[in-house]
């Protein structure tokens, strides 16, 4: 959105986006067999990726140190002390701000609301753009027509307009993140919406939904039992995107003063409040920046493994 | 060809006007523009009322819409809420300062990121290949602001380690840029190398990683196996059989992504406070200033519109396949 960026592309080791694997006909759903083994099969792929691993280990310390730290501190986020704008020391990691409030537990507590917003985003829009897709490839004809320009024009409305005009509503409340996790979520969907509805249009032609409707089953046990966990894959890969953007789109709103607000915190906060004195208090600024890219980091390689993981025909180019 | 365009152009107007209304509802909706003025109690109720009357804010809203749809139908933005400007020539001047930014950080982003991407793909899993992922995944990993923020730090500390400013940290210009041609545009330029920077590194990023799957796709297409066994110079094979190739799809991300970032680098103009496309667009909406919004929207709208079909047709043109299917 703000500055607009490509996904990344492959890791090497893979290249080209997740595509659903064929085979593991979906009929044997019901008998368990063939798909556990496939999902065993992904799985062990995911974990033989060190890099990935590494990653994943990252990623949960970050989570740990983020939501179990503060139970163990003496220091509260909100409580100034009586060390003002102090530089880093052993009872002061991180420093402190001109308040005297512990910046190491402003970066936790920060951390915290950050990963809320990230993992609700993802959740919330990986739902919503598979569904949209789903059904407009199912469906097709003036279903589909509908949803792909409402699609459409979502992808036309510039979204950081949308989301400041919204979000500037919201100034100033305390559960202000509620609402500015809605407002990223519905302007996140769209591309995987266009990628479920393209697997879905090749997944709707294969023998075994055709078999599942043979055996009588509604379009909705198809689309919601047969056709969306047969993209997996690919809606996977894309929520890990998400949970990234989100995070960076949560922190430019926040440094535009339309995000997070206070006396609430989040990383995104943490850093535009720390810019101004970036030359001075560096302390103010480094460290939430770093645990944001760390986080971030953590999350796109996890989700490079995954797209190996799902994709491991790809995985070897001879030049 | 150009009935395909023509049609491409006329199923977006509807998009465009479709886009324009919900942003003009939005903006209407997100507050009142003349707080200001009523939170000062000495202003006389007479002249809140005259001001409203004369922004049309006494209209209802669907009224307002259509007497801007029929000023901008006729090349009319209106005037600015807050300065009495009028809209148009600001929106040229902030066009022009954001395409000064763009043009050369666009062409070193396209250059090293092909260059990378071609180096990496050839040399896959080599040490550079390895290097070059890790620095793409570090600045695709990173907030804008906290990259530009950071560039600006480092400029601030390294002129005060020089005792003289070689980076400039505030600004498109210095204030009251005046004197001879030579004089101003280096003056320009030097406020450009780092908010270029920051947007280079970024999408530097994201193209060479795309530049190198594509690459790693066309090496192991069959006609790069035929140019190798009939004995062509490895060079040649590379650059013209490979690499041309593997541009396509590289040319148009670009074209697509050049329409988004026409709108506004909104995030790097506001780290290093340039008036450009960014921050009308930022002020624009922090003043419910919703004539100069509308604007900037028509501008972006359409530059994203154009963009993907020049998208479009240079994928036709480049790859013939497409144009036929």
């Amino acid at each position: 959105m703000l500055e607009p960026r490509p996904a990344p592309g492959p890791l090497p080791g893979a290249p080209g986006p997740g595509v659903p694997e064929p085979g593991a006909p979906d009929e044997l759903v019901e008998f368990g067999v063939e798909v556990r083994s496939q999902w065993r099969l992904v799985l062990g792929r995911f974990f033989r990726h060190r890099l990935a691993m590494a990653s994943l280990f990252l990623l949960a310390l970050l989570v740990v140190v983020a939501f179990l730290g503060p139970h163990l501190s003496r220091h509260d986020y909100t409580k100034p002390g009586p060390d003002l704008s102090q530089a880093p020391s052993i009872h002061h990691w991180f420093g402190t701000n001109e308040l005297g409030i512990d910046t190491f537990a402003q970066v936790q507590r920060g951390a915290q609301r950050s990963i809320e917003v990230a993992f609700l985003v993802a959740f919330l829009s990986t739902t919503f753009g598979s569904i949209v897709g789903a059904l407009a490839g199912f469906y097709r004809g003036w279903i589909d027509t509908v949803l792909m320009r409402l699609t459409d024009l979502f992808l036309t409305i510039p979204t950081l307009a949308v989301l400041l005009v919204v979000a500037a509503r919201y100034r100033g409340s305390r559960n202000s993140w509620i609402p500015i996790v809605l407002i990223i979520a519905g302007f996140t969907w769209m591309p995987l919406a266009r990628l479920v509805r393209g697997v879905t249009l090749s997944l709707r032609e294969r023998e075994f939904v055709e078999a599942a409707r043979a055996v009588g089953a509604s379009n909705a046990r198809i689309i919601f039992r047969h056709i969306l966990p047969n993209s997996l894959g690919p809606i996977i890969v894309n929520a890990t995107l998400v949970v990234a953007g989100a995070i960076l789109v949560e922190t430019a709103l926040s440094f535009l003063g339309f995000g997070i607000q206070p006396p609430d915190v989040s990383l995104g906060l943490l850093i535009s409040n720390g810019v101004q004195a970036a030359n001075t208090r560096w302390w103010l600024f480094y460290p939430p920046g770093f645990f944001l890219l760390l986080f971030c980091l953590a999350v796109n390689f996890v989700g490079d493994g995954l797209r190996d993981a799902f994709d491991p025909q790809q995985t070897r180019v001879r030049a | 060809m150009g009935g395909f365009i023509l049609r491409r152009l006329a199923i977006s107007i509807p998009l465009i006007i479709v886009s324009s209304f919900v942003v003009f509802l939005l903006v209407a909706a997100a507050g009142d523009p003349l707080a200001e003025l009523r939170g000062n109690p000495n202003t006389p109720k007479s002249t809140i009322e005259a001001r409203r009357h004369q922004l049309h804010l006494d209209k209802p809203v669907l009224v307002r819409y259509g007497m801007w749809a029929k000023g901008a139908i006729h090349g009319d933005f209106g005037r600015s809420f807050v300065t009495g400007e009028k809209v148009g020539p600001k929106l040229w001047r902030a066009i022009g300062v954001t395409m000064r930014l763009l043009a050369g950080s666009v062409l070193l982003a396209v250059l090293f990121g092909v260059m990378i991407g071609v180096v990496a793909a050839l040399r896959q899993y080599s040490k550079f290949d390895y290097l070059a992922t890790l620095f793409a995944f570090i600045f695709f990993s990173m907030p804008v602001f906290w990259l530009a923020a950071v560039l600006k730090d480092v400029g601030i500390r390294i002129n005060e380690a020089v005792g003289h400013t070689w980076f400039f940290t505030v600004g498109e210009e210095s204030p009251g840029l005046a004197g001879s041609f030579v004089h101003v545009w280096s003056d320009r330029l030097g406020h450009l190398v780092l908010p270029a920077l920051s947007l280079i590194l970024i999408q530097v990023a994201g193209w060479s990683r795309y530049q190198r799957a594509s690459m790693l796709e066309v090496l192991n297409a069959d006609y790069v196996r035929t140019a190798k066994a009939k004995g062509l110079p490895p060079g040649k094979v590379i650059v013209r059989h490979a690499l041309r190739n593997a541009l396509i799809p590289v040319v148009t991300l670009v074209a697509i992504d050049f329409g988004l970032l026409l709108s506004g680098a909104v995030i790097t103009e506001t780290v290093f406070a340039w008036s450009g496309m960014g921050r009308l667009l930022i002020t624009g909406l922090q003043r419910q200033d919703i004539n100069v919004v509308q604007a900037w929207l028509l501008v972006s709208a359409t530059m994203v519109i154009v963009f993907n079909l020049v998208a479009d047709v240079l994928y036709g043109y480049l790859d013939p396949r497409i144009r036929r299917a």
